[in-house]
């Protein structure tokens, strides 16, 4: 200031407002070079809004432990990433709207999902950091970024667990997973909002009923990383449940079972003098229901246990084995007894057939 | 003759089994207007196509619906306001698309003929349950596909 006025020569009171009116332009044509902080009034918090949260970083507030040389945090969680200066967690209402599911590939589990993703909350968020930790995404929009209302939009590739038991009437569970990679849940309360959770209008993936869709939040703590990390972290998890046709499952792996069975079964009522056009009757019968079901096979991964086709074409070979063999008893038994195997084969082969296959479909 | 005559009798039973089991049938409920906007207007203002939303407020669970109407049915529904119950005549009937479907044909004494060619319209049908894990209430989920309460209730939200 004393420069400023031998310089110039201005009076004290000028020098003053001048230098006022130069922080004043500079303040309002935003002229300051970046890293010059202007301090300014904290908003005065009214009886209604609840107080703003701190947005420094709880690591640079951590204290050093002298043993471990991890800083920590007095409170709850000691974790150097907990932030118990942010005033308590902000309850945040996940909704999410599928518009579009694509490239569903039960061999892998991975599907391309289109979908809008809404935050809303009661306080302020922090700033947030979401990844998807069962897939990745190719597009993300920001729609709307306040500090107590987000919406984005993401088209990406997620993948999910298979559940095939139940196969060709299986549900399968469509996942996408969202994390907040920067703040547990000492400053992000994730809650699912069933009121803005939908399909979006016209919704439909080809070759599958929607079954269902829920969505959960699971808190979950990484295995030690470090010492006290305690802090957990909110995860979302939206499911979307498909449900294979059944019209579709009866068609494609039942009525082919049961045709291989029903002509192998008509074999039973031809005579001895018929041996050959019994026996073609059966053999290719098994070869037809191998083949079959290696097919049915080649459009799934490997599991660990017997789908019910499977079951069913376990049956269906037992099947085909039992007729085989009441043909070929005619080999090992005295050719007095051909009429009896005949009869007997009959009369014991359709009911064990027809037994055999009922729980093959019902197991 | 006899066999030819047989197989003539078990044909036409069967065509007519079939056909009956794709025979349409009608339902009657009443529903609670939510939502009513108008989509597009003429010069003067007048709806020329309106958005109705409403809930089944018989049906169990909070099932919504939205359908979109013509100007007759614009100008028709204009005497009811929001939160109003008024009656509705649904027909089901089969969708090639191989599954059971439902239109709204009449809201209120107002009829609603509804074109093929709609894409406006849809239905948030659903119930939910809270997901509980370990004693503790973790979300929700939402079946789509409707549960028997429902169905016996409602029965023309029945897809199979």
């Amino acid at each position: 200031m004393e420069i400023l006025g031998r310089i110039t020569g201005w009076p004290r009171s000028l020098r003053s407002r001048m230098l006022a009116a130069l922080f004043a332009a500079f303040f309002a044509f935003g002229l300051f070079p970046p890293g010059v902080a202007i301090a300014q009034p904290a908003p005065t918090p009214s009886a209604s809004s609840p107080p703003a949260p701190s947005y420094e970083d709880p690591l640079d507030y951590a204290v050093a432990e002298s043993n471990s040389g991890v800083p920590t945090h007095r409170g709850r969680f000691k974790s150097p990433f907990a932030h118990p200066r942010f005033g308590g967690p902000a309850e945040v209402r996940v909704g999410i709207v599928l518009s579009n599911v694509r490239n569903y590939d039960i061999q892998k589990g991975s599907f391309e999902a289109d979908f809008f993703l809404s935050l809303t909350s009661d306080r302020p968020m922090p700033p947030m950091d979401l990844v998807f930790p069962n897939g990745k995404v190719d597009l993300s929009e920001k729609v709307a970024d306040k500090p107590t209302f987000k919406l984005f939009r993401f088209i990406g590739t997620f993948s999910s667990p298979l559940d095939l038991h139940a196969y060709p009437f299986d549900t399968q569970e469509l996942r996408i997973e969202v994390e907040d990679d920067d703040n547990g849940i000492d400053q992000v309360r994730l809650v699912p909002d069933q009121e803005h959770t939908n399909l979006d209008v016209g919704f439909h993936v080809p070759g599958w009923e929607t079954g269902y869709l829920r969505a959960r939040v699971l808190s979950h703590y990484f295995p030690d990383r470090f010492k006290h990390d305690d802090l957990y972290y909110g995860r979302y998890v939206f499911g979307l449940g498909l449900r294979r046709f059944g019209t579709s499952a009866v068609f494609t792996v039942y009525v082919p079972a049961i045709v291989i069975v029903l002509i192998s079964l008509m074999g039973l009522w031809l005579p001895r003098k018929e041996l050959e056009v019994r026996a073609n009757s059966t053999t290719p019968m098994l070869a037809a229901a191998v083949l079959f079901h290696f097919a049915l096979m080649q459009g799934l991964p490997a599991t660990a246990y017997l789908t019910r086709a499977d079951k069913l074409m376990i049956s269906v070979y037992g099947i085909l084995l039992l007729h085989m063999g009441l043909t070929w008893l005619w080999f090992v038994f005295d050719e007095r007894r051909g009429e009896a195997i005949y009869k007997w084969g009959k009369w014991i082969g359709a009911p064990v057939t027809l037994l055999g296959l009922l729980a093959g479909i019902v197991l | 003759m006899r066999t030819p005559a047989l197989v003539v009798v078990v044909l036409a039973a069967l065509s007519v089994a079939l056909l009956g089991c794709k025979r349409s049938s009608w339902y009657q409920s009443n529903v609670e207007l939510t939502r009513i906007d108008p989509v597009r207007v003429d010069d003067q203002g007048k709806p020329l196509t309106m958005d109705v939303e409403f809930s089944w407020v018989e049906c169990p669970g909070l099932q919504l619906e939205v359908i979109r109407g013509g100007k007759d049915f614009a100008a028709c529904l204009s005497k009811y306001k929001l939160g109003d119950k008024v009656p509705v005549r649904i027909e089901k009937h089969w969708d090639e698309a191989g599954f059971w479907d439902w239109d709204v044909h009449e809201m209120g004494g107002c009829a609603r003929p509804p074109d093929p060619d709609d894409e406006a319209s849809f239905d948030t049908i659903r119930e939910c349950h809270p997901w509980v894990i370990n004693g503790a209430t973790v979300g929700f989920r939402c079946n789509i596909i409707p549960e028997k309460k429902l169905l016996a209730a409602c029965p023309w939200f029945g897809r199979y």
